[in-house]
Formats: structure tokens, sequence, C-alpha cells
């Protein structure tokens, strides 16, 4: 999708949802810093003091996450400050599939107690699994295809609240 | 004519980098650098351009990226260069300051008109000859719809689009700040002198 587009299409659900729900850019942080809360990096994104600099004169709150696939990387990214970061695949699935072999809950918890910043899970999360990742340590879930492929979005929402114990 | 403006392509050629053919097109008298890149992952492309943006400096050239207003701030270019689908105008100014420049492609007098209200520091019409990498964008625009708009905006304008060393000379007398170049540079078999002929062109005509 082209900046603009997106950044009008932010806007438009920024406006939408409740004030407390964080609304987050995949990647792109002037689109992000212009119509939402923070911007996700991909790993091979941009690393957060550089994000930091530029979007912290316009919004002192600004969020910066990112994916890791790796204690390591984990590591790193705290380092480099890094708001919070998601941590998978824990599970099999579809849409990461390019990330190899699924991580398990074993790594998650890892992951989770070698850094002091918010862990969350993703990848091949669904309303069973989805409260084994909290007992790991995960401050929360993730996920994609549970929600898009579901035919009633509104109701797994709901049962991922509930699995969690309401949110 | 002040600028001869190079915006660099890994798309249409494959044997240099961005930061390659900037420095050819540096070497070459290039005063304006454009870094255009759809494909690069967000740290590649900082990478990149942090690196064109101290050569630019370096030499006295602007430096300018295309889209990406966040890498235009972090890679410390002078501005950002923005096309009708990217982040608007006003928004990009709202996150560069007053001191950035911000260029916007412009298809016809209407888009112009708009560009300049919206303040851009320039615009850049076209395209104005036949080119392969605008195929999307219609039939060229011709000198005679060049000129109207230059008759019609005060800002700055570039010519861009299918623009070579035989078809340049039908630019040279229009009051353009500058002309933007693509294929006929990066594509070129040697960047540096295919920049040097434009140089010669536009800027000994000033002497003559």
């Amino acid at each position: 999708m082209e900046g603009g587009e997106l950044l009008e299409l932010a806007r438009r659900i920024k406006k939408k949802i409740s004030p407390s729900t964080k609304l987050f850019i995949n990647d792109r942080s002037d689109v992000a810093v212009l119509s939402a809360d923070g911007v996700h990096c991909p790993s091979d994104g941009i690393n957060a003091p550089f994000i930091e600099r530029f979007a912290f004169q316009f919004n002192k709150k600004f969020l910066i996450s990112r994916s890791v696939h790796s204690l390591i990387e984990a590591a790193v990214s705290e380092n480099l400050g890094f708001s919070y970061l998601i941590f998978g695949p824990v599970f099999e699935t579809s849409s990461k599939l390019k990330y190899g072999r699924p991580h398990g809950l074993e790594n998650l918890n890892d992951v989770c107690e070698s850094v002091d910043i918010p862990v969350f899970a993703v990848g091949g999360i669904n309303t069973d699994n989805a409260a084994d990742c909290i007992k790991a340590g995960a401050s929360g879930v993730a996920v994609v295809s549970a929600l898009m492929q579901s035919d009633n979005i509104r109701h797994t929402v709901r049962s991922f609240s509930k699995a969690l114990g309401g949110l | 004519m002040q600028k001869l403006y190079v915006i660099t392509d890994t798309e249409i050629q494959k044997r240099y980098s961005h930061f390659e053919l900037a420095s050819m097109a540096i070497e070459g008298g290039a005063n304006m650098i454009q870094f255009r890149d759809k494909k690069m992952s967000s740290s590649a492309m900082l990478d990149e351009c942090w690196n064109i943006s101290e050569l630019c400096k370096d030499n006295n050239v602007i430096f300018i990226v295309n889209d990406r207003v966040d890498i235009a701030q972090m890679s410390g270019a002078r501005g950002v260069h923005l096309g009708n689908k990217d982040i608007p105008l006003r928004d990009a100014r709202k996150l560069l300051g007053e001191n950035a420049i911000i260029g916007a492609t412009v298809h016809s007098p209407d888009e112009a008109l708009k560009a300049e209200e919206d303040g851009a520091n320039y615009i850049a019409y076209g395209h104005i000859f036949d080119t392969k990498t605008k195929k999307t964008e219609g039939k060229p625009r011709g000198i005679k719809s060049l000129q109207k708009i230059l008759s019609l905006v005060d800002v700055p304008v570039f010519a861009i689009g299918g623009i070579n060393h035989t078809n340049v000379d039908e630019l040279l007398r229009l009051p353009l700040f500058g002309i933007a170049v693509i294929s006929s540079v990066c594509a070129s078999r040697n960047p540096v002198r295919a920049t040097r002929r434009f140089y010669n062109k536009l800027f000994k005509y000033l002497y003559l």
C-alpha cells in the first residue's frame, strides 16, 4: 500500500477505535507518527534510536516495537531501546512459514525471562494455546490467521479475551 | 537553468547501487540527487540514504529521498519528493519543518497549482517525452503543456520524463529551474559521462 492510502486508512481506523486501544503501523514510522500510537518494526526495519529521534519531537509517548526470532535478537533489541517485542513463530502457522520452524513455548519462556521489556507471542496462536503463552511469561499475544480467517471476528476476539482471563 | 537533478534507479539497471549512481552523477556534475526505491527494506534504505546524504553534503549537492518522509529525516537528507499516492505534502511538512525541501510530481496544471498552494518547494512536471520508466502514466505531455505550467506557477519547475541528450536541447531556453533525469544517466553505459554531457549542455548555455 502506498503511503497516502495507508495514512488515510490509519486515520480512519484511529477515529473508530477506543482511545485505550493502541494502533500500530508496520514499518512506516512517518505514517505512524502522523496517525497512530506507535510503529512496529520488522526484523529488517529501522533501529529504535533513529525512530525515537524522529518521533519523539511529535509524540513523547510514541511506542516502537519489533519482531524478533531469537534470544540474541531479543537482547539486542532491548538494548537498542525498543518498547516491546513480538517473538515467534511460537506455534505452527501458515502466515509465518518463511521464518522457519516454530520456536515453541520453552523458547518463548527463555526470551520472556531474558528481557525486561514486554514480550508478545505470535505465530499460530489460537484460543486454545493463548493462555499457555501467558503462562510462559508473555505479556500478551498477537494474532493474524486466527482473526483474518475467522467467520466472526468480533466473536473470536471475545473468545481470545476470555481465554486470556478477560482483558 | 540551475539544477541537474539525477534520480537513482536500480530497477532499470542492476550494475550499480544507488550510492554508486549518486557518486557517479555527482562526479559528472549533478547538483541534486534523489533516492528512489520501493523494494528495499527500511533498514537497508536508511543505510544507503545515510551514505548518500553524507556524500552529498561533502559535495554541496542537494539530496532528496523519494516517498519516505521518515527515511529522509533520519538520513539527514534535505527533503522528500512526493508523488500523488504518497503522504500528502502538508503532512510531510509537519514532519520535516519549514526548512526542508519538499518536491512534488505533477501531471497537470491543476496538480501544479495544488502543489504550489500546499507549499511545495519545487514541482517536477512530466513526463515531457516518451519514456520507459513512466509507461503507466499515459501519453507524454510535451513542450507546449510544459510552457503552460511554467506560465501558471511561481514555484520552481523541473522537467522530467524521457529527457535525453538530444531532446534536452528543446528545454534549454525555457525558464525551467532544472531538468530531472533517470534512464539517460542510470541506464547509460557510462553514467559519469552521461551526466557530464547534460551538465555541459545545461550550464554552458548560461555563458553563450
